[in-house]
């Protein structure tokens, strides 16, 4: 992994799932700067600056996380509550993507400070709007601080 | 003197053939006569013997008439029997006659004269028997005015014209309060009763020889006392004899009310003697072992005690005549029926005025039914114990049934949870793939090619929907119901806005009027979503499709059986039913019981899309708010759906 940071960062271990994103982002043409980690270890590593990510600064904020929620390992709702409780990471944009409309997730997520919440429709074209549209708001029109 | 008692006469004589000579002078039937043949013999004849006139020879040797006559006289016992001194000589007499003044004496002088003898005799035997009555009836009348006076009853004479009391005895005053003095001369009528006063009047105007009756009078300090009067009449007198009879008849009273207590007394009152006979038997004693009183006069208490209790009772009897009482013990006696009860029992012994046994007094009161009673109430008590164990074992097992079902519940959740995932995510990359190959292969595929490829996205995103749908049903199944006040129409306006307009705008949609549920807003919601949109659907195809919503106002509507079991017992009239309907295609009411289960259709889906779960989550709803779900139609013309919630459940808010 040489790639210190991105614009987006996709954690999705389905790599058709993440195929699928990143095919509706290029479409959208936004995602030229995006990073997949494959599960929720990788991307804790990745934020923390750990292991094969210890060069990276941890200020090296991304403009948005797509953080899948069923992973093996490190789920994403406990990727998303320790990115939420440290101080300097809890300003990094998350949404949650998942294949569920499993309203105890979608709680969890909210009450854990999660920005946003998608679900993935099996139809792709659904899935491929609902993955623009996101991207587009995040990256384009959200404002964040000047220090992001 | 009675008349069948003859005459005692001794003749004194110290001259044998003089008694002789007396004896054949006086000789009569009434006579007897005794001999003495000088002084000693004599005086020892009248102190032994009685006698009623002494002829008494004065010249005697050794103890002369005269000095006979003195110590006779000195005696209390002879000092009044007449004597008559028999003499020779006529001027003895003047010396001694006048030691004898007292008391009868006469004189004879030999030779003697028989009618001047028999005479004297006669005179003096006269006067001396009359004169011994006489005194002899003055004893018994001593002892009668000793009776009267001392008689605890008023004894009195009264004038029987104007009941003037002339004689009354001395316990007038312990009576009537009044002195004898006071009393004489006033009437009786003065201290009757006023209301015993005519009857009085009656009674002596009757003027019988012998009558009774009972009269209250006043007495001097003004109390009221009852006497019974037995009276005599004679020679325009009243002898009579009042007895105060106040307490006796108190006590006759306060005896005759005990009498009727005991009579009338529900527990059994009996008497028996030392040997067990029944003397006595009460009412009471009839109701509870069922032997009349008659019966139990012939028996003995034996017979009413079990066989196993006869020594028992036979020792309780000793007790008693030995003194001891019983008081309340509990015990067992059988009836006439042989019906074993339970009676509390006391006796004790009767004694009469001279403390000899007269009998034993039982009393029982029959407290079958009470015992009867403590003991259901206490097999109730352990019974409620055991069924409190019951209830609390129920309970543990409750909870154990409970946590398996969390347990399960939990299953289902994660196994839910992973179908959500799991399965979805193949399907989007088969959808997602097969985009990808129509997209970018566009020239190389042909118009068949593209079709396969159709047909496969269709298959994926239709199973997509099935395990959405099978999600959402099992949601339902899981998710607590939390009830509030529903607003129906507006709820039906909020479904219709939200459905497809694809589906509604060529629809005319009639609601009725609608009354107000008590219910889980998320669920009723669904529920209302499913059957209009279903509506909308199966009437899609009809020249004009109506769908109708309402509620039947007063659950007159045909009662199916029940869709579950455990709302069978609700009736018609405590539910409000609502009800869609549509005058679409219908279906056959013989697979109408299919209407309702998971993945149930009776249309394909080439005719009308859908997954089979829209009916079965509705019936679900229904069957968790207590309500049921049912259907009408007929194939072409239509199909109603019904379900009913509890009116309770809705009135309860």
């Amino acid at each position: 992994m040489d790639k210190k940071t991105a614009d987006i960062i996709l954690v999705e271990d389905n790599r058709h799932d993440a195929e699928l994103t990143i095919r509706a982002l290029q479409k959208s043409r936004i995602a030229n700067s995006l990073l997949h980690l494959k599960d929720g270890e990788e991307a804790l590593d990745f934020f923390f600056c750990r292991g094969a990510f210890s060069k990276r600064s941890i200020t090296d904020f991304p403009k948005v996380v797509l953080l899948d929620i069923k992973m093996p390992k490190l789920d994403g709702i406990e990727v998303l509550r320790q990115l939420k409780e440290n101080a300097t990471t809890r300003i990094i944009p998350v949404v949650l993507l998942t294949s569920s409309k499993e309203e105890k997730d979608i709680v969890e997520g909210y009450q854990l400070g999660v920005n946003s919440y998608i679900v993935k429709p099996v139809d792709f074209e659904g899935f491929q709007k609902a993955v623009a549209d996101l991207g587009l708001y995040w990256l384009l029109m959200n404002q964040v601080p000047n220090y992001i | 003197m009675t008349s069948d008692k003859k005459a005692q006469i001794l003749i004194v004589d110290d001259n044998t053939r003089n008694i002789f000579s007396l004896e054949q002078m006086l000789s009569r039937s009434d006579r007897g006569f005794t001999r003495a043949t000088n002084g000693k013999e004599a005086l020892k004849v009248a102190l032994n013997k009685e006698l009623d006139l002494i002829l008494l020879d004065v010249q005697m040797p050794v103890m002369d008439g005269f000095e006979v006559a003195q110590i006779l006289k000195t005696n209390r016992r002879t000092r009044d029997v007449p004597i008559i001194f028999v003499s020779a000589e006529k001027k003895e007499r003047e010396s001694v006659v006048k030691g004898f003044e007292e008391g009868a004496i006469d004189y004879l002088y030999k030779p003697l004269d028989p009618v001047i003898t028999e005479a004297k005799v006669s005179a003096l035997l006269q006067q001396y028997i009359q004169q011994k009555e006489l005194a002899e009836k003055n004893i018994a009348l001593e002892k009668y005015a000793l009776l009267i006076n001392n008689s605890a009853d008023l004894i009195c004479t009264l004038n029987g014209g104007t009941l003037k009391f002339e004689e009354v005895n001395n316990s007038v005053n312990d009576v009537l309060g009044y002195s004898r003095e006071e009393i004489k001369g006033s009437s009786l009528l003065f201290y009757l009763h006023e209301e015993d006063k005519d009857n009085v009047q009656r009674i002596r105007q009757e003027r019988k020889e012998k009558f009774s009756f009972e009269t209250r009078v006043w007495t001097k300090n003004r109390t009221i006392r009852l006497l019974n009067w037995n009276v005599v009449g004679r020679d325009g007198r009243w002898f009579a004899n009042a007895r105060d009879i106040t307490g006796v008849k108190e006590a006759e009273e306060i005896k005759s009310y005990l009498a009727a207590v005991v009579k009338q007394s529900n527990e059994a009152i009996y008497l028996h003697d030392a040997a067990g006979r029944i003397i006595s038997w009460n009412k009471g004693a009839e109701t509870i072992y069922g032997f009349t009183e008659d019966e139990a006069l012939k028996m003995k208490i034996w017979n009413i005690v079990p066989e196993h209790l006869l020594a028992e009772a036979q020792q309780v009897v000793n007790n008693i005549l030995k003194g001891s009482a019983v008081q309340s013990v509990e015990t067992t006696r059988i009836t006439k029926k042989g019906q074993i009860i339970d009676v509390l029992f006391s006796a004790s012994v009767l004694l009469d005025t001279s403390n000899n046994l007269q009998s034993i007094a039982i009393t029982e009161r029959d407290i079958t039914q009470e015992k009867r009673a403590a003991e259901k109430i206490m097999s109730l008590n352990s019974d409620l114990q055991k069924n409190a164990l019951k209830i609390e074992e129920t309970n543990r097992e409750l909870e154990r049934a409970l946590s398996a079902a969390n347990q399960a519940n939990k299953e289902l959740e994660s196994f839910s949870y992973s179908v959500s995932h799991d399965l979805r995510a193949p399907l989007r990359a088969l959808n997602g793939y097969s985009q990808m190959l129509e997209e970018d292969f566009q020239q190389t595929l042909d118009e068949e090619g593209r079709r396969l490829l159709s047909n496969i996205r269709y298959n994926a995103k239709r199973m997509g929907m099935l395990i959405d749908d099978l999600l959402a049903f099992s949601r339902m199944g899981r998710k607590e119901i939390q009830r509030s006040p529903v607003n129906m129409r507006e709820m039906i306006s909020e479904v219709l806005n939200e459905l497809d307009d694809s589906m509604t705008h060529h629809a005319k949609i009639d609601i009725k009027e609608l009354p107000p549920a008590y219910a889980d807003r998320a669920l009723l919601r669904q529920v209302w979503t499913n059957l209009i949109s279903n509506a909308l659907k199966y009437s899609g195809k009809a020249a004009s499709p109506r769908v109708t919503i309402g509620c039947l106002e007063n659950n007159t509507a045909p009662g199916p059986s029940p869709t579950c079991e455990e709302n069978a017992n609700l009736t018609t009239t405590s539910e409000y039913i609502y009800f869609v309907r549509d005058n679409g295609v219908g279906f056959n009411m013989e697979y109408a019981g299919k209407l309702f289960g998971v993945f149930q259709r009776l249309h394909s889906d080439e005719e009308f899309e859908g997954t089979g779960v829209g009916l079965a989550i509705v019936q679900r709803v229904i069957a968790r708010h207590g309500g049921r779900v049912w259907a009408e139609a007929t194939p072409g013309k239509g199909a109603t759906f019904y379900f009913s919630l509890p009116r309770i459940l809705i009135e309860e808010k």
